[in-house]
Protein backbone atom coordinates (compact mmCIF):
# COMPACT_ATOMS: atom_id res chain seq x y z
CA UNK A 1 0.00 0.00 0.00
CA UNK A 2 1.23 3.38 -0.47
CA UNK A 3 1.07 5.39 2.88
CA UNK A 4 2.10 8.68 4.59
CA UNK A 5 2.85 9.34 7.09
CA UNK A 6 2.39 12.91 8.75
CA UNK A 7 4.88 13.68 11.70
CA UNK A 8 8.09 11.64 12.26
CA UNK A 9 8.86 11.96 15.92
CA UNK A 10 9.40 8.88 17.82
CA UNK A 11 5.79 7.53 16.90
CA UNK A 12 6.27 8.54 13.10
CA UNK A 13 9.96 7.10 13.10
CA UNK A 14 8.24 3.93 14.97
CA UNK A 15 5.66 3.53 12.67
CA UNK A 16 7.51 3.70 9.58
CA UNK A 17 10.30 1.35 10.50
CA UNK A 18 7.34 -1.36 11.03
CA UNK A 19 5.42 -0.12 7.49
CA UNK A 20 9.01 -0.57 5.57
CA UNK A 21 9.65 -3.96 6.75
CA UNK A 22 6.09 -5.27 6.09
CA UNK A 23 6.51 -4.28 2.36
CA UNK A 24 4.78 -1.12 1.90
CA UNK A 25 5.57 2.24 -0.15
CA UNK A 26 5.95 4.67 2.81
CA UNK A 27 6.15 8.73 2.56
CA UNK A 28 6.80 10.82 5.50
CA UNK A 29 6.57 14.77 5.70
CA UNK A 30 7.83 17.10 9.01
CA UNK A 31 7.94 20.50 9.87
CA UNK A 32 11.43 19.71 10.51
CA UNK A 33 14.24 18.37 8.45
CA UNK A 34 16.03 17.23 11.51
CA UNK A 35 13.59 14.90 12.24
CA UNK A 36 13.62 13.45 8.90
CA UNK A 37 17.38 13.62 9.22
CA UNK A 38 17.05 10.52 11.76
CA UNK A 39 15.12 8.48 9.31
CA UNK A 40 18.52 8.02 7.65
CA UNK A 41 20.26 6.38 10.30
CA UNK A 42 17.79 3.46 10.79
CA UNK A 43 19.07 0.03 9.80
CA UNK A 44 18.22 -0.78 6.88
CA UNK A 45 17.56 2.86 6.24
CA UNK A 46 14.57 4.33 4.57
CA UNK A 47 13.96 3.80 1.51
CA UNK A 48 10.97 6.20 0.70
CA UNK A 49 10.05 9.84 0.16
CA UNK A 50 10.55 12.01 2.89
CA UNK A 51 9.50 15.79 2.37
CA UNK A 52 10.16 18.81 4.97
CA UNK A 53 6.87 21.01 5.01
CA UNK A 54 3.84 22.43 6.95
CA UNK A 55 1.70 19.24 7.49
CA UNK A 56 -1.36 20.74 7.30
CA UNK A 57 -0.52 22.78 4.01
CA UNK A 58 -2.26 21.38 0.94
CA UNK A 59 0.98 21.69 -1.75
CA UNK A 60 3.00 20.37 1.25
CA UNK A 61 1.00 16.95 1.15
CA UNK A 62 0.42 17.27 -2.73
CA UNK A 63 4.15 17.06 -3.00
CA UNK A 64 4.24 14.16 -0.84
CA UNK A 65 1.73 12.20 -2.70
CA UNK A 66 -1.34 12.39 -0.74
CA UNK A 67 -3.21 12.49 -3.84
CA UNK A 68 -1.65 8.66 -4.62
CA UNK A 69 -2.15 7.50 -0.79
CA UNK A 70 -4.42 4.48 0.17
CA UNK A 71 -3.69 5.40 3.62
CA UNK A 72 -2.90 8.61 5.99
CA UNK A 73 -1.78 8.72 9.72
CA UNK A 74 -1.34 12.16 11.35
CA UNK A 75 0.67 11.30 13.83
CA UNK A 76 2.60 14.86 15.28
CA UNK A 77 2.79 15.56 18.62
CA UNK A 78 0.28 18.27 18.26
CA UNK A 79 -3.22 16.79 18.43
CA UNK A 80 -4.63 20.14 16.40
CA UNK A 81 -1.95 20.00 13.56
CA UNK A 82 -2.98 16.10 13.54
CA UNK A 83 -7.05 16.78 13.88
CA UNK A 84 -6.56 19.09 10.50
CA UNK A 85 -4.37 17.22 8.88
CA UNK A 86 -6.79 14.23 8.93
CA UNK A 87 -9.74 16.28 7.67
CA UNK A 88 -7.47 17.57 5.18
CA UNK A 89 -6.85 14.25 3.77
CA UNK A 90 -10.12 13.04 3.83
CA UNK A 91 -12.50 15.92 2.89
CA UNK A 92 -9.91 18.30 0.11
CA UNK A 93 -7.91 15.31 -0.92
CA UNK A 94 -10.29 12.42 -0.83
CA UNK A 95 -8.44 9.95 1.32
CA UNK A 96 -11.01 6.93 2.85
CA UNK A 97 -8.78 5.76 5.00
CA UNK A 98 -7.20 8.24 7.12
CA UNK A 99 -6.43 7.85 11.01
CA UNK A 100 -5.32 10.56 13.68
CA UNK A 101 -3.25 10.35 16.63
CA UNK A 102 -5.15 12.39 19.49
CA UNK A 103 -3.58 12.58 22.71
CA UNK A 104 -5.75 15.08 24.71
CA UNK A 105 -8.62 12.20 25.40
CA UNK A 106 -11.69 14.70 25.46
CA UNK A 107 -10.50 15.88 22.45
CA UNK A 108 -10.31 12.24 20.98
CA UNK A 109 -14.04 11.63 22.70
CA UNK A 110 -15.07 14.75 20.27
CA UNK A 111 -13.72 13.72 16.99
CA UNK A 112 -14.17 10.19 17.25
CA UNK A 113 -18.16 10.58 18.14
CA UNK A 114 -19.34 13.81 16.09
CA UNK A 115 -17.14 13.76 13.39
CA UNK A 116 -16.45 10.14 12.76
CA UNK A 117 -12.59 10.17 12.56
CA UNK A 118 -10.88 7.09 13.25
CA UNK A 119 -8.58 7.89 16.34
CA UNK A 120 -5.86 6.40 18.84
CA UNK A 121 -5.10 8.14 21.94
CA UNK A 122 -1.69 7.28 23.16
CA UNK A 123 -2.98 8.65 26.39
CA UNK A 124 -5.46 6.37 26.78
CA UNK A 125 -3.83 3.06 25.99
CA UNK A 126 -0.37 4.39 27.98
CA UNK A 127 -2.91 4.74 31.11
CA UNK A 128 -4.50 1.26 30.61
CA UNK A 129 -1.06 -0.51 29.95
CA UNK A 130 0.20 0.78 33.21
CA UNK A 131 -2.93 0.12 34.87
CA UNK A 132 -3.02 -3.35 33.94
CA UNK A 133 0.56 -3.93 34.82
CA UNK A 134 -0.23 -2.42 38.33
CA UNK A 135 -3.31 -4.02 39.11
CA UNK A 136 -3.08 -6.93 37.83
CA UNK A 137 -2.02 -10.42 39.76
CA UNK A 138 1.86 -11.83 38.10
CA UNK A 139 1.39 -14.52 35.45
CA UNK A 140 -1.02 -13.36 33.36
CA UNK A 141 -1.29 -12.36 29.92
CA UNK A 142 -3.08 -9.64 27.64
CA UNK A 143 -3.27 -8.94 24.48
CA UNK A 144 -5.21 -5.86 22.79
CA UNK A 145 -7.58 -5.70 20.27
CA UNK A 146 -8.11 -2.87 17.86
CA UNK A 147 -11.87 -2.15 16.45
CA UNK A 148 -12.03 1.58 14.48
CA UNK A 149 -10.82 4.09 17.49
CA UNK A 150 -11.94 1.69 20.44
CA UNK A 151 -8.95 -0.79 21.95
CA UNK A 152 -10.22 -3.51 23.80
CA UNK A 153 -8.14 -5.50 26.11
CA UNK A 154 -8.10 -9.65 27.07
CA UNK A 155 -6.17 -10.49 29.87
CA UNK A 156 -5.47 -14.29 30.98
CA UNK A 157 -5.31 -14.84 34.35
CA UNK A 158 -5.31 -18.49 36.39
CA UNK A 159 -8.21 -19.53 37.60
CA UNK A 160 -8.72 -19.61 41.81
CA UNK A 161 -8.84 -23.10 43.43
CA UNK A 162 -11.99 -21.79 44.51
CA UNK A 163 -13.80 -22.01 40.99
CA UNK A 164 -12.40 -25.71 40.29
CA UNK A 165 -15.36 -27.57 38.58
CA UNK A 166 -17.53 -24.65 39.16
CA UNK A 167 -19.34 -23.01 36.60
CA UNK A 168 -17.22 -20.34 34.95
CA UNK A 169 -20.41 -18.22 35.36
CA UNK A 170 -19.47 -17.69 38.55
CA UNK A 171 -16.29 -16.19 37.93
CA UNK A 172 -15.90 -12.66 39.28
CA UNK A 173 -13.82 -10.02 36.95
CA UNK A 174 -11.31 -8.36 39.04
CA UNK A 175 -12.63 -4.78 39.02
CA UNK A 176 -15.69 -2.80 37.25
CA UNK A 177 -15.51 -2.69 33.45
CA UNK A 178 -14.43 -6.06 33.14
CA UNK A 179 -16.39 -9.13 31.55
CA UNK A 180 -15.55 -12.92 31.69
CA UNK A 181 -15.07 -13.97 28.27
CA UNK A 182 -13.94 -17.08 28.27
CA UNK A 183 -11.76 -19.86 29.47
CA UNK A 184 -8.68 -21.03 28.58
CA UNK A 185 -7.70 -25.24 29.16
CA UNK A 186 -4.14 -25.98 29.69
CA UNK A 187 -3.63 -27.64 26.33
CA UNK A 188 -4.51 -23.93 25.11
CA UNK A 189 -7.84 -24.33 23.55
CA UNK A 190 -10.75 -21.76 24.40
CA UNK A 191 -13.94 -22.08 25.19
CA UNK A 192 -16.38 -18.94 25.34
CA UNK A 193 -18.36 -17.97 28.25
CA UNK A 194 -21.25 -18.33 26.40
CA UNK A 195 -21.02 -22.10 26.15
CA UNK A 196 -21.60 -22.76 29.99
CA UNK A 197 -18.21 -24.19 30.28
CA UNK A 198 -16.70 -25.76 33.89
CA UNK A 199 -13.48 -24.46 35.16
CA UNK A 200 -10.80 -27.34 35.27
CA UNK A 201 -7.36 -27.35 37.34
CA UNK A 202 -4.48 -25.08 35.09
CA UNK A 203 -7.56 -23.22 32.88
CA UNK A 204 -6.74 -19.71 32.64
CA UNK A 205 -10.01 -17.07 33.17
CA UNK A 206 -9.91 -14.79 30.15
CA UNK A 207 -11.40 -11.09 30.72
CA UNK A 208 -12.33 -8.64 28.78
CA UNK A 209 -12.51 -5.07 29.27
CA UNK A 210 -12.24 -1.55 27.09
CA UNK A 211 -8.55 0.11 27.10
CA UNK A 212 -10.15 2.88 25.25
CA UNK B 1 -24.39 39.51 21.93
CA UNK B 2 -22.20 37.24 23.67
CA UNK B 3 -19.20 36.38 21.04
CA UNK B 4 -16.54 34.35 22.50
CA UNK B 5 -13.20 35.25 21.69
CA UNK B 6 -10.07 32.61 21.12
CA UNK B 7 -6.81 33.62 21.20
CA UNK B 8 -6.06 37.06 23.42
CA UNK B 9 -2.75 38.33 21.37
CA UNK B 10 -2.85 41.80 19.76
CA UNK B 11 -5.66 40.79 17.66
CA UNK B 12 -7.70 38.76 20.19
CA UNK B 13 -7.45 42.05 22.60
CA UNK B 14 -8.57 44.68 20.11
CA UNK B 15 -10.84 42.56 19.26
CA UNK B 16 -12.56 42.15 22.04
CA UNK B 17 -11.86 45.32 22.88
CA UNK B 18 -14.08 46.88 19.74
CA UNK B 19 -16.98 44.66 19.93
CA UNK B 20 -17.40 45.95 23.74
CA UNK B 21 -17.27 49.58 22.47
CA UNK B 22 -19.89 47.82 20.40
CA UNK B 23 -21.77 47.01 22.81
CA UNK B 24 -21.22 43.30 22.76
CA UNK B 25 -20.38 41.05 25.78
CA UNK B 26 -16.89 39.28 24.88
CA UNK B 27 -15.84 36.32 26.60
CA UNK B 28 -12.20 35.65 25.93
CA UNK B 29 -9.93 32.47 26.27
CA UNK B 30 -6.38 31.68 26.22
CA UNK B 31 -3.72 29.77 27.21
CA UNK B 32 -1.44 32.30 28.71
CA UNK B 33 -1.82 33.99 31.77
CA UNK B 34 0.47 36.43 31.41
CA UNK B 35 -1.81 37.44 28.35
CA UNK B 36 -4.85 36.70 29.97
CA UNK B 37 -3.82 38.92 32.63
CA UNK B 38 -3.46 41.88 30.62
CA UNK B 39 -6.96 41.00 29.28
CA UNK B 40 -8.50 41.12 32.16
CA UNK B 41 -6.94 44.45 33.64
CA UNK B 42 -7.36 46.39 30.42
CA UNK B 43 -10.66 45.49 29.52
CA UNK B 44 -13.65 44.75 31.61
CA UNK B 45 -14.85 41.02 30.29
CA UNK B 46 -14.71 37.62 31.56
CA UNK B 47 -11.63 36.16 30.68
CA UNK B 48 -10.87 32.19 30.85
CA UNK B 49 -7.43 30.98 30.81
CA UNK B 50 -7.17 27.32 29.11
CA UNK B 51 -6.95 25.79 26.34
CA UNK B 52 -10.16 27.08 23.30
CA UNK B 53 -9.92 23.98 21.29
CA UNK B 54 -11.14 21.59 24.33
CA UNK B 55 -15.37 20.90 25.07
CA UNK B 56 -14.79 21.43 28.58
CA UNK B 57 -12.66 24.96 28.25
CA UNK B 58 -15.36 26.58 25.96
CA UNK B 59 -18.31 25.34 28.03
CA UNK B 60 -17.07 27.08 31.41
CA UNK B 61 -16.74 29.91 29.01
CA UNK B 62 -20.08 29.89 28.59
CA UNK B 63 -19.96 28.89 24.50
CA UNK B 64 -23.52 27.57 24.36
CA UNK B 65 -25.05 30.79 25.10
CA UNK B 66 -23.04 32.82 22.34
CA UNK B 67 -24.10 33.68 19.00
CA UNK B 68 -20.94 33.85 17.55
CA UNK B 69 -16.78 32.31 17.88
CA UNK B 70 -14.17 34.10 16.97
CA UNK B 71 -10.80 32.14 16.82
CA UNK B 72 -8.23 34.10 16.14
CA UNK B 73 -4.97 32.77 17.53
CA UNK B 74 -1.79 32.98 15.21
CA UNK B 75 -2.21 29.44 14.36
CA UNK B 76 -4.61 28.22 11.78
CA UNK B 77 -5.40 24.55 13.26
CA UNK B 78 -5.95 25.50 16.64
CA UNK B 79 -8.70 28.52 14.76
CA UNK B 80 -10.04 25.34 13.20
CA UNK B 81 -10.32 23.21 15.92
CA UNK B 82 -12.06 25.77 18.24
CA UNK B 83 -14.55 26.69 15.35
CA UNK B 84 -14.96 23.05 15.01
CA UNK B 85 -15.98 21.71 18.56
CA UNK B 86 -17.73 25.45 18.68
CA UNK B 87 -20.17 24.36 16.07
CA UNK B 88 -20.60 20.64 16.71
CA UNK B 89 -21.18 20.47 20.38
CA UNK B 90 -22.33 23.67 21.19
CA UNK B 91 -24.08 24.82 18.06
CA UNK B 92 -22.84 27.93 18.26
CA UNK B 93 -24.33 29.95 15.17
CA UNK B 94 -21.66 31.84 13.27
CA UNK B 95 -18.16 30.84 13.51
CA UNK B 96 -14.99 33.05 12.26
CA UNK B 97 -11.54 31.92 11.92
CA UNK B 98 -8.86 34.25 11.13
CA UNK B 99 -6.41 32.45 8.74
CA UNK B 100 -2.56 33.19 8.25
CA UNK B 101 -1.71 30.69 5.40
CA UNK B 102 -3.98 32.06 2.59
CA UNK B 103 -4.41 28.65 1.31
CA UNK B 104 -5.91 27.62 4.64
CA UNK B 105 -9.27 30.02 3.69
CA UNK B 106 -10.93 27.55 1.80
CA UNK B 107 -9.98 24.53 3.78
CA UNK B 108 -11.12 25.81 7.29
CA UNK B 109 -14.83 27.09 4.92
CA UNK B 110 -14.92 23.31 3.21
CA UNK B 111 -14.23 22.11 6.84
CA UNK B 112 -17.38 23.89 8.44
CA UNK B 113 -15.56 26.94 9.30
CA UNK B 114 -18.49 29.80 8.53
CA UNK B 115 -16.43 32.88 7.86
CA UNK B 116 -12.09 32.31 7.33
CA UNK B 117 -10.44 35.62 7.15
CA UNK B 118 -6.96 36.26 6.24
CA UNK B 119 -4.91 39.56 6.75
CA UNK B 120 -2.66 38.37 4.29
CA UNK B 121 -5.19 37.97 1.39
CA UNK B 122 -6.71 41.34 2.26
CA UNK B 123 -3.42 43.46 2.46
CA UNK B 124 -1.69 41.91 -0.66
CA UNK B 125 -4.77 42.74 -2.64
CA UNK B 126 -5.06 46.64 -0.95
CA UNK B 127 -1.27 46.27 -1.92
CA UNK B 128 -1.47 45.47 -5.47
CA UNK B 129 -4.62 47.84 -6.45
CA UNK B 130 -1.97 50.41 -4.90
CA UNK B 131 0.41 50.07 -7.01
CA UNK B 132 -1.91 49.40 -10.16
CA UNK B 133 -2.47 52.45 -11.32
CA UNK B 134 -4.65 55.56 -9.71
CA UNK B 135 -7.78 55.21 -12.29
CA UNK B 136 -8.32 52.45 -11.17
CA UNK B 137 -11.12 52.06 -7.27
CA UNK B 138 -12.28 48.75 -5.93
CA UNK B 139 -16.15 49.44 -5.43
CA UNK B 140 -16.75 46.09 -4.08
CA UNK B 141 -15.14 42.87 -3.08
CA UNK B 142 -16.94 39.84 -4.43
CA UNK B 143 -16.50 35.89 -3.98
CA UNK B 144 -14.66 35.71 -1.20
CA UNK B 145 -12.21 38.52 -2.07
CA UNK B 146 -11.22 36.73 -5.73
CA UNK B 147 -13.43 39.10 -7.72
CA UNK B 148 -14.44 42.83 -7.86
CA UNK B 149 -16.72 45.43 -8.75
CA UNK B 150 -14.07 48.12 -9.86
CA UNK B 151 -14.30 51.80 -11.29
CA UNK B 152 -11.76 52.20 -14.00
CA UNK B 153 -11.13 55.93 -15.56
CA UNK B 154 -10.53 55.47 -19.59
CA UNK B 155 -7.86 58.05 -19.93
CA UNK B 156 -6.78 60.45 -22.28
CA UNK B 157 -4.67 58.95 -25.14
CA UNK B 158 -6.37 55.57 -24.83
CA UNK B 159 -5.53 53.38 -27.84
CA UNK B 160 -9.22 51.93 -28.37
CA UNK B 161 -10.74 55.81 -27.76
CA UNK B 162 -13.54 55.23 -30.59
CA UNK B 163 -13.75 51.60 -30.93
CA UNK B 164 -16.83 49.55 -29.78
CA UNK B 165 -16.46 47.28 -27.36
CA UNK B 166 -16.76 44.00 -29.63
CA UNK B 167 -14.02 45.79 -31.47
CA UNK B 168 -11.67 45.87 -28.43
CA UNK B 169 -9.96 42.95 -26.82
CA UNK B 170 -11.91 42.44 -23.44
CA UNK B 171 -10.11 39.78 -21.56
CA UNK B 172 -12.16 36.54 -20.91
CA UNK B 173 -13.64 37.04 -16.92
CA UNK B 174 -14.28 40.30 -17.28
CA UNK B 175 -17.50 42.07 -18.06
CA UNK B 176 -18.08 45.89 -18.57
CA UNK B 177 -21.27 46.53 -16.90
CA UNK B 178 -21.82 50.51 -17.68
CA UNK B 179 -20.20 53.66 -18.97
CA UNK B 180 -21.11 56.82 -17.77
CA UNK B 181 -20.09 59.52 -19.92
CA UNK B 182 -21.01 63.15 -19.10
CA UNK B 183 -23.29 62.31 -16.05
CA UNK B 184 -25.04 59.97 -18.02
CA UNK B 185 -25.05 56.17 -17.32
CA UNK B 186 -25.14 53.66 -20.29
CA UNK B 187 -25.94 49.79 -20.34
CA UNK B 188 -23.27 49.08 -22.84
CA UNK B 189 -23.77 46.11 -25.63
CA UNK B 190 -21.21 44.92 -28.26
CA UNK B 191 -21.62 48.12 -30.38
CA UNK B 192 -21.05 50.81 -27.46
CA UNK B 193 -18.17 52.27 -28.08
CA UNK B 194 -15.43 53.45 -25.59
CA UNK B 195 -14.38 56.91 -25.11
CA UNK B 196 -11.43 59.11 -23.32
CA UNK B 197 -12.75 59.90 -19.91
CA UNK B 198 -15.42 57.33 -19.46
CA UNK B 199 -15.85 55.66 -16.31
CA UNK B 200 -16.28 52.55 -16.89
CA UNK B 201 -17.94 49.83 -13.71
CA UNK B 202 -15.68 46.98 -14.40
CA UNK B 203 -16.62 43.12 -12.92
CA UNK B 204 -14.01 40.73 -13.61
CA UNK B 205 -12.29 38.08 -11.61
CA UNK B 206 -9.04 39.69 -10.03
CA UNK B 207 -6.35 37.60 -12.23
CA UNK B 208 -8.81 38.78 -14.95
CA UNK B 209 -8.20 42.32 -13.58
CA UNK B 210 -4.86 42.38 -14.17
CA UNK B 211 -4.87 41.56 -17.69
CA UNK B 212 -7.75 44.41 -18.52
CA UNK B 213 -5.20 47.01 -16.99
CA UNK B 214 -2.54 45.57 -18.52
CA UNK B 215 -4.24 45.21 -22.13
CA UNK B 216 -5.49 48.72 -21.82
CA UNK B 217 -1.98 50.34 -20.82
CA UNK B 218 -4.15 51.97 -18.25
CA UNK B 219 -1.59 53.74 -16.19
CA UNK B 220 -2.50 57.60 -16.05
CA UNK B 221 -3.15 59.67 -13.09
CA UNK B 222 -6.53 60.24 -11.99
Amino acid sequence: MNILIIGCGRVGRRLVGVLERLGHDVSVVDAEAANLGLLRETEPPFSGMALTGVPIDGDVLRSAGIEDCDVVAAVTDDDNINLMAAQIAQKVFGVSHVIARVEDPSRKEVYTERFGLRIVCGTNLTAQGLLAGILQEEDSETQCVVFGSSTANFSAVPAPRALYNRPLAEASPPRAGMQVFGVQRANGTMELACTGPLVHVDDRIVFAEMAD
Amino acid sequence: MRVCIVGGGNVGFYLAKTLSENGHAPVLIDENPALCRRVADSLDLTVVCGDGTLAEVQEGAGVANCGALAAVTGRDEINLIACQVAKQVFKVRRTVARVTNPKNTAVLKALGVDTAVSATDNLTQLIEREVETNAIRQLLALAGGTASLTEVLVPEGFAHAGKTLAQIAVPKDVVIVSITRAGELLIPRGDTRVMENDKLVVLAKNTAFHSLAKSWRLSSER
